[in-house]
């Protein structure tokens, strides 16, 4: 199994920063591309948190990241095309309203890729835990964290026993990855509420656990993200102003 | 210690108990073995033990349990862990952490313990168990053994009063076995009270005081070890050896004879910044022989047989079949491999289905649904034909996995642990129908760490240097 979800990051800017640095961008930069809508403010945070996810991971695994959210984009437009056929008055389409969720989604991805790429699992675990979070917070999160390579193994082993006996057909093979993992990630999550049963998780308010403090390049980091943020709030309310175009 | 009062005990669901009228006392610094057929109620007894039944699982119970003085009923399994703590089969699924350090102090810290005094206590633990070098390694890239050795030290951690192991000998191999029992014997001098779940019971000759002996959820025979020595009542319960011989050192190396049909030259392996598994590597299989794979753990006898089976590809060498090379892609034709964890391999709505579904295509309903009768019957397992396979016991999937590899009748059959968690009746079954495809034609290799299983079914074996 792999101890981590990248075990070994490679060496970078976005790898060096703490792993709270990391968190607190992927927060603001989230609160921030549902409140703004300005293409402009949008598309300055996702110029910029783009070029974050490149320091922190390969270009080919950026382009592919990017290929999926375009797929999915584009089967989310489709959908709604097909819903513009049946009620004609339902839909408007426009470049505006295009735009503004596809930046909001790369924000979304770019700062992820970031989080992802350029930290263990181990310190993003080891934080969470000893950050003054509130037990239902932090509780459900350390889950979820402790459960990534769980099921990225599950997925693993699952990938070889369909090469061992293919599927006949999309539905076999449809049948031969979504059984066995519904029924694995149940088991698994079982298992991991079952330890954290037994080792009192949640059980004293938290834990007494010291964190190293921030370095000046965390801290500097996080002043230049603050002002990007503050920058695109100006962009927002005194930058021009879009209207809708037909497309 | 652990104290049961006429205990009845019934699964949600469930049309009966899983276990009923159990009555036992568990003295301080005592070894009790509880041991008895697949799906008895061992396990069940070990849940009744730290709470989680009927806290956790829900369900319907009758009796008393009282574990470290405390009612089971009124204490929740949190509670009743800082004096009990339980070791699972596969520790690897009661991590929390994901290094070393981190798991030994993880509950101590969720349990409100001060820094300074977790710190003295794991490496207490981890000085007890020998496992200081281990501290910063991350947890899954640790051996079996190791990880077993880990998860007993975070539960020493906390300085329990009573261990609750349940089939903890089932992935290691007999060197680590052998030193848990070791570990085991130190833990009763110090006073701590052992409840022991396993089929295996060699290792524990030395180590239990008393054995319970459950069929059916219930208690069917009490006493000392000694009683297992009674031939007719392994028989009539379904259990293994309580004395078991060695047959390593006897076993003869697998010769590179001309008959062999399957065979790999010149092999190159080594994963992605890892150390070479394989350089130059030779291996030739023989139909109708059960060879035993055998190497330290992380050699790479789970490597070979992904290799051999083309779920890796080498970086160099070859893999033949009958004289022809084969791409790796091509191999699951000519190999498979039932890996440990079974349940990845099962997919369809019931046990026969699931053997009519790995049947080749070609064959006539009619043939096809009385082919996989005729496995489900070779495995014991007839009476389950339309059960879920997810829905059944762990020994059970392992069974269905293999029946469902050799009714593909392949030329290679490659098994990683068929017999982990089986009890001696069904392991018995395992090695005859190992022999069984061997007869078939097929080249046999068994990744195990079973000498119950390496006496009774293996001719050769092949040993990876370390």
């Amino acid at each position: 199994m792999r101890a981590s979800l990248f075990t070994s990051p490679k060496d970078s800017f976005a790898a060096s920063l703490d792993a709270r640095v990391k968190l607190s961008m992927c927060f603001g930069g989230s609160v921030a591309s549902i409140i703004l809508s300005s293409p402009l403010s949008l598309g300055l945070l996702a110029l910029s948190s783009a070029a974050l996810a490149l320091n922190a991971s390969r270009l080919a695994t950026v382009l592919k990241v990017y290929l999926l959210a375009s797929l999915m984009m584009l089967s989310a437009l489709g959908c709604s095309a097909l819903i513009g056929l049946a009620v004609p008055g339902l839909m408007r389409w426009d470049a505006l309203s295009l735009c503004a969720p596809f930046l909001r989604m790369l924000i979304s991805i770019n700062l992820l890729l970031v989080l992802a790429m350029s930290t263990p699992v181990q310190a993003l675990f080891k934080r969470l835990q000893a950050m003054r979070l509130p037990a239902w917070l932090r509780i459900p999160i350390s889950v979820a964290i402790r459960f990534v390579p769980v099921f990225l193994e599950d997925c693993a082993q699952i990938r070889d026993a369909v090469r061992l006996r293919p599927g006949k057909g999309l539905r076999g093979l449809w049948r031969g990855f979504a059984v066995p993992l519904i029924f694995r990630v149940l088991y698994s999550a079982d298992d991991l509420a079952v330890a954290a049963e037994l080792k009192g998780m949640g059980q004293a308010e938290r834990t007494r656990e010291k964190l190293p403090g921030l370095s000046r390049r965390d801290f500097t980091t996080l002043a230049l993200a603050a002002c990007l943020l503050a920058a695109a709030i100006i962009l927002q309310s005194q930058g021009p102003q879009f209207r809708p175009t037909s497309m | 210690m652990l104290h049961f009062s006429s205990v009845a005990y019934t699964y949600p669901h469930a049309p009966t108990p899983a276990v009923r009228d159990i009555t036992f006392s568990l003295r301080p610094g005592e070894a009790l073995l509880c041991t008895g057929r697949s799906g008895c109620g061992k396990s069940t007894l070990a849940r009744l033990a730290n709470g989680l039944a009927p806290h956790y699982l829900g369900g319907g119970m009758e009796g008393e349990v009282r574990t470290v003085g405390q009612n089971t009923r009124q204490s929740a399994p949190a509670q009743l862990a800082r004096e009990a703590g339980t070791l699972f089969q596969d520790p690897e699924s009661q991590f929390f952490a994901l290094n070393v350090e981190d798991e030994l102090g993880v509950a101590l810290r969720w349990r409100g313990w001060e820094d300074a005094a977790v710190r003295e206590a794991v490496s207490e633990s981890a000085a007890l168990l020998g496992i200081e070098d281990l501290l910063e390694r991350p947890i899954f890239g640790l051996s079996e053994g190791q990880k077993q050795k880990t998860a007993l030290a975070a539960l020493l951690a906390a300085q329990p009063k009573l261990l609750v192991l349940d089939e903890p000998s089932a992935n290691l191999d007999p060197e680590s076995t052998a030193e848990l029992a070791r570990i085991l014997l130190r833990l009763k001098e110090k006073g701590i009270s052992l409840f022991i779940a396993d089929h295996r019971l060699g290792w524990l000759s030395a180590v239990a005081d008393r054995v319970l002996v459950l069929d059916a959820g219930r208690i069917a025979a009490e006493g000392p070890f000694a009683l297992l020595r009674d031939a007719e009542l392994r028989r009539r319960h379904g259990l293994r050896a309580p004395e078991v011989h060695d047959p390593r050192p006897v076993l003869p190396e697998a010769g590179e004879g001309d008959e062999a049909f399957f065979c790999c030259h010149e092999l190159n392996f080594a994963y992605p910044k890892g150390k070479n598994i394989f350089t130059q590597a030779h291996f030739a299989f023989a139909p109708g022989r059960v060879t035993a794979l055998l190497g330290e753990n992380g050699v790479g006898k789970t490597t070979l047989a992904r290799l051999l089976t083309g779920l890796e590809r080498p970086q160099g060498g070859r893999v033949l079949a009958g004289g022809r090379v084969v791409k790796p892609r091509r191999l699951p034709r000519h190999a498979q491999v039932v890996l440990q964890n079974a349940g990845h391999q099962l997919r369809m709505h019931s046990a026969r289905a699931e053997l009519e579904d790995a049947l080749p295509e070609g064959l006539a309903p009619g043939e096809r649904r009385r082919d996989a009768l005729a496995h489900l019957e070779r495995y014991a397992l007839q009476g389950l034909a339309e059960r879920h396979p997810q829905s059944l016991s762990g020994g059970e999937k392992q069974r269905l996995a293999v029946a469902c590899a050799t009714v593909r009748k392949p030329r290679m059959l490659i098994l990683d642990e068929p017999t982990s968690g089986l009890d001696g009746e069904n392991m018995r079954r395992m090695a005859d129908s190992m022999q069984q495809a061997a007869r078939d034609g097929a080249c046999l290799l068994v990744i195990t760490h079973d000498l119950e299983l390496m006496e009774l079914a293996c001719a050769d074996k092949i040993t990876l240097p370390s």
